[in-house]
């Protein structure tokens, strides 16, 4: 490649710049929790003396042991109850002809441009009729409603590449059923696909907030992470900004070690998923 | 979900490998005698569909000719809903509002991923996959922490006017979540930080994969930098860029949690987004229907926003 | 016309595919527990505010009946007026809960038959002899709930909430001494921009908070039971009058001087109360529900005055009784719960009410000093001169929205005084008209 040493510099300087703005509004919180609480702080105040009192305040007053744990079961939950549906209807699509074939597929697509804004008010008062508002089946349920649609189509692509293959083909001419097919043939090469189909839904639970935020409006022990954060800024707002902050950094931080972990995963789930079909 | 802006969106799955595409024709799909067993393998993934999206939707219809407000009964008025939400001031405020939005969530990040990224075409990057990831973090918050964070930042003593007054620019410094003329564009570029991250990885994938002969034979040409750019680098992107597009104006029009969170939609109406209005009129004005009459427009919003990107794309496509 | 048949088939499907589920993590605690028995457990949804009352409370109602006990809920004043009737109206409401009163949420609630009618408790325990018939009106609705002010008595609530005017100390010995007339008031307002000060602590990202201040200039320029009328809907009530001209161009002046804090609609409420603490503004026009915060944050440095009367002749301003404690439909043992509401509004309560930072509305014996006496004070000087105007926001359906969003309007320049008035009015006429 031909280039410039300038220009090589120029480029440089401005990805690392976006890092910095990237990373700035959350370092700045970080700043502002390690600060004792009550201290007024502004600005770009660097605590002179690092403080962790923050963290156990928002943890004791914010319920968040309980809003945690409410997130990580409802985000398994709702990541092993889609994907394992998705696998099934998107092995279905991918492997079989059956009357109506396109016609279900198109309305399962139609999903992927719902947008559950527009749902949140009839799943309310039906789930109050049901005497489920408050349990965490009020987020559970739909939230797999909504995955299936999106998993499916992943699931289904992933599929169609190796349904063809010769594997598959000698399993066929073997006489195995498609439930052997599925299991000893096509799920254990599919594993990167899962992997990242897991990590977005995953995603997609843990940050929920307008479902939960309608649908389990009172009962403390159901509220998930993100809702609990939000009723603590509301509730304890008494000037106490850097308490505030040591409670997003809680929410946040199983999220970011995910990221971590999976980090490549999500990355090649995103932009996999973008190239040209 | 409305989620770190990736949605729910038609992300296209992924091609776990090639050989498939020279063993059989291209998307012939599967062959045989039909099999019935696929109606088994499709139930629970239907089942769950169709109880917690479709039949909802249903239900959102049928209430938006209703007038209610959640506790007596239901009052029949035709068409009074949609009407409201073409007539009231403070509906359309926030139906315009998404569509503003839009300009910071979609348009902005992709210009500017754009930029960075034609810039990246011609340089061997140091840490790429470091960039990438540091830059997809914002991406991966959850919104709620995202508006936590931004809250302080535009604090009328937060960071920003800290630095505005630190390099003599206290004319500027305001409460910019408070002020009419600037609370918008302040929400709006909060949408810009977050979305960036996602155009920006999608960007600079699309770009690893142009064959550097194309750079190459444009340079024998004599492209320079911007010619470079849009003859080659812009092309190849049509693609991502399409993609990119559908996942921003989803966010955009669905936002909630970083309203919610930051402003209520103050102040005055001047944050008031539709998925907020929804949440109002279930929770504060207690007009029900007007919530989800308000909701089936999102909707058929979104379906005509994307229904017109792809066509373009497809328009696009066709020409070239 | 309902939707029931078509939710219970949902529900069916619903119950069994969660049951199709793998039963798996979930099982565990969600939902709620209190069917886990033991003798009573009174289930209380309340706003924040009352969290220390309640504490209080419950203390001294467990000694007292030693089989109860109580699961309490708080949520912060906006949250809670957003959930309350969806919670009311569920399977599993509580026991005993705030509303507010007007439309919004009493009205709401008494049109839903959520809430239990109070008369027989009120005569039972003689709440309306302790508390004077018209102070009560405020929890009143006609049995249909579309009367407001009228009718039933619905709810109740010991404390009084009014709003007055903070300062500190300190900063007003540098400009002058109290103010005996609104006139003075605004004069001070003047000296202490001219000294370089803030001369009013507002935040008004919420919307509400500077209805308080405005409510106060209300009641200074139009007699109080002009204005309670317009709440209560008074056929032909307006607010389009002379004197609320005047006051609202006197507002409009405040804003215009730069009285407030820049960027007041940026600034959340609890964040002023904080910046007041800290130094910042000389006043402080709100709620005496911050008393407790103020004497701890500020000491003797922080008072409290009524408004000093203006052209209206009277010491008026907005005030009421506190939210409303209501009895639910579904609550297991009423009687019980009034039991407690009583406890609460008891004149042996009344005299601990200042130990949480409360002022009672019930004549009390208990020697109060520092900041709550003056709080005290300047209550007592608004009932003596029958000068409670009640809140705006009462008036209907739909007014808290609107004047969140116009109070913002007016602060940020977007509208003048002329137009906030003939706004809410049109809110008005469209409920009442």
């Amino acid at each position: 490649m031909i280039e410039s040493r300038h220009e090589r510099r120029f480029v440089h300087l401005v990805l690392l710049g976006a890092s910095v703005i990237a990373l700035y509004p959350f370092v700045s919180i970080l700043l502002l929790a390690l600060n004792p609480p009550g201290k007024r702080v502004s600005g770009f105040t660097i605590p002179s003396e690092i403080s962790f009192e923050n963290f156990t305040l928002a943890w004791q007053r914010g319920n968040f042991a309980q809003a945690l744990f409410s997130s990580a079961v409802v985000a398994i939950t709702v990541v092993t109850a889609s994907v394992a549906f998705s696998i099934l209807a998107g092995y279905a699509f991918a492997t079989m002809r059956f009357p109506l074939r396109n016609t279900l597929f198109v309305i399962l697509l139609a999903g992927l441009m719902l947008p559950y804004e527009a749902l949140i008010v009839p799943l309310y008062f039906d789930f109050r009729s049901l005497g489920l508002l408050d349990s965490r089946w009020a987020v559970i349920l739909p939230q797999i409603g909504f995955s299936v649609s999106f998993g499916t189509f992943w699931m289904r692509t992933a599929f169609w590449a190796q349904s063809g293959s010769a594997l598959v083909e000698a399993a066929q001419l073997d006489g195995a059923n498609t439930w052997d097919i599925l299991r000893r043939v096509l799920l254990p090469v599919s594993g990167p696909a899962i992997m990242s189909l897991s990590a977005l839904l995953f995603l997609f639970a843990w940050n929920d907030f307008l479902l939960a935020l309608v649908l389990l409006p009172q009962n403390e022990a159901a509220q998930t992470a993100p809702l609990a954060l939000s009723f603590f800024a509301g509730l304890r707002r008494g000037g106490e900004p850097s308490t505030i902050a040591a409670a997003a950094l809680l929410v946040a931080f199983p999220v970011l070690v995910v990221y971590v972990i999976m980090q490549r995963r999500f990355i090649q789930g995103i932009t996999t998923g973008a190239t040209k079909g | 979900m409305e989620q770190s802006g990736l949605g729910q969106r038609p992300l296209r799955p992924p091609q776990l490998s090639r050989p498939s595409r020279s063993a059989r024709p291209v998307r012939r799909g599967p062959s045989g005698r039909a099999q019935p067993v696929a109606y088994l393998y499709l139930l629970p993934a239907f089942s769950f569909f169709a109880v917690f999206a479709v039949a909802p939707l249903v239900h959102a219809f049928k209430l938006s000719f209703y007038e209610w407000n959640g506790i007596t009964d239901q009052v029949w008025v035709g068409l009074d809903n949609y009407v409201t939400v073409f007539t009231d001031p403070k509906v359309r405020a926030a139906l315009w509002n998404s569509v503003i939005l839009i300009i910071f969530y979609a348009v902005l990040p992709i210009c500017v991923a754009l930029a960075i990224v034609g810039l990246m075409a011609r340089v061997r990057i140091r840490g790429r996959t470091a960039f990438r990831a540091v830059l997809f973090v914002p991406t991966i918050l959850p919104l709620t922490v995202v508006a936590v964070a931004w809250r302080w930042v535009y604090a009328p003593d937060g960071p920003l006017n800290f630095g505005l007054d630190l390099i003599g620019l206290d004319f500027v410094s305001r409460a910019w979540l408070g002020d009419f003329t600037f609370a918008l564009p302040s929400l709006g570029m909060v949408g810009t930080w977050v979305t960036f991250g996602l155009v920006f990885v999608l960007f600079a994938a699309g770009v690893q994969k142009i064959p550097s002969e194309r750079y190459e034979s444009a340079r024998i040409d004599g492209a320079n930098m911007v010619r470079e750019f849009f003859a080659v680098t812009l092309p190849a992107l049509r693609g991502e860029i399409t993609v990119a597009l559908i996942l921003t104006v989803t966010a955009a029009l669905r936002n909630f949690d970083l309203v919610f969170v930051m402003t209520r939609g103050g102040p005055g109406t001047n944050t008031e987004v539709p998925s907020m209005f929804i949440y109002r009129s279930v929770f504060q004005i207690r007009s029900i229907g007007l919530g989800a009459a308000i909701g089936v427009i999102l909707m058929l919003e979104l379906l005509a926003v994307n229904l017109a990107v792809l066509w373009y794309r497809r328009r696009g496509d066709l020409s070239a | 016309m309902r939707i029931l048949s078509h939710s219970r088939t949902l529900g069916i499907l619903g119950v069994i595919l969660a049951f199709m589920l793998v039963s798996a993590a979930c099982s565990g605690d969600s939902g709620d527990d209190d069917a886990m028995a033991g003798p009573v457990v009174l289930d209380v949804l309340a706003e924040a505010g009352d969290e220390a009352t309640l504490e209080l409370a419950t203390a001294q109602f467990t000694e007292m009946y030693p089989h109860v006990s109580f699961n309490i809920t708080l949520r912060a004043f906006d949250d809670y007026m957003q959930i309350a009737p969806g919670i009311l109206s569920s399977d599993d409401p509580p026991d005993i809960a705030h509303g507010n009163q007007g439309y919004t949420i009493d009205g709401l609630l008494v049109q839903g038959g959520l809430i239990l009618p109070l008369d027989d408790y009120a005569a039972q325990y003689g709440w309306v002899e302790a508390f004077g018939d018209g102070t009560l009106d405020q929890y009143r609705f006609t049995e249909d709930g579309t009367d407001f002010g009228n009718g039933i008595l619905w709810g109740i609530n010991g404390v009084a909430e009014f709003v007055g005017v903070y300062y500190n100390k300190e900063k007003l010995a540098a400009l002058g001494g109290l103010p005996s007339t609104f006139e003075e008031f605004d004069a001070l307002l003047a000296a202490a921009k001219a000294a370089g000060e803030v001369p009013i602590q507002l935040g008004n990202a919420e919307g509400w908070p500077a209805l308080h201040v405005y409510g106060m200039v209300e009641a200074a320029y139009r007699p109080a039971a002009e204005i309670r009328d317009w709440v209560f809907g008074e056929p032909g009530a307006t607010v389009v009058t002379d004197t609320e001209r005047q006051a609202a161009a006197k507002f409009e002046e405040w804003r215009d001087n730069g009285y407030f804090p820049e960027g007041v609609n940026g600034i959340a409420y609890d964040d002023s109360v904080a910046n007041f603490i800290a130094g910042e503004g000389v006043f402080m026009i709100a709620g005496n529900w911050n008393t407790a915060t103020l004497d701890e944050g500020m000491g003797a440095n922080a008072g409290y005055f009524a408004m000093p009367v203006g052209p209206s002749g009277i010491v008026g301003g907005t005030a009421a009784l506190a939210l409303p404690w209501h009895i639910t439909t579904s609550a297991e043992d009423p009687d019980l719960a009034a039991e407690f509401i009583n406890l609460l509004v008891s004149e042996e309560f009344a005299d601990e009410l200042a130990s949480v930072g409360r002022v009672a509305a019930r004549s009390s014996d208990t020697e109060i000093e520092g900041l709550l006496a003056e709080v005290t004070a300047g209550a007592a000087a608004v009932i003596a001169d029958e000068g409670v105007t009640l809140y705006a926001d009462w008036a209907t359906p739909t007014m808290f929205d609107t004047l969140t969003s116009k109070t913002q309007e007016l602060l940020g320049g977007q509208i003048d005084g002329e137009q906030f008035l003939s706004d809410v009015q049109a809110d008005w006429d469209a409920a009442n008209g």
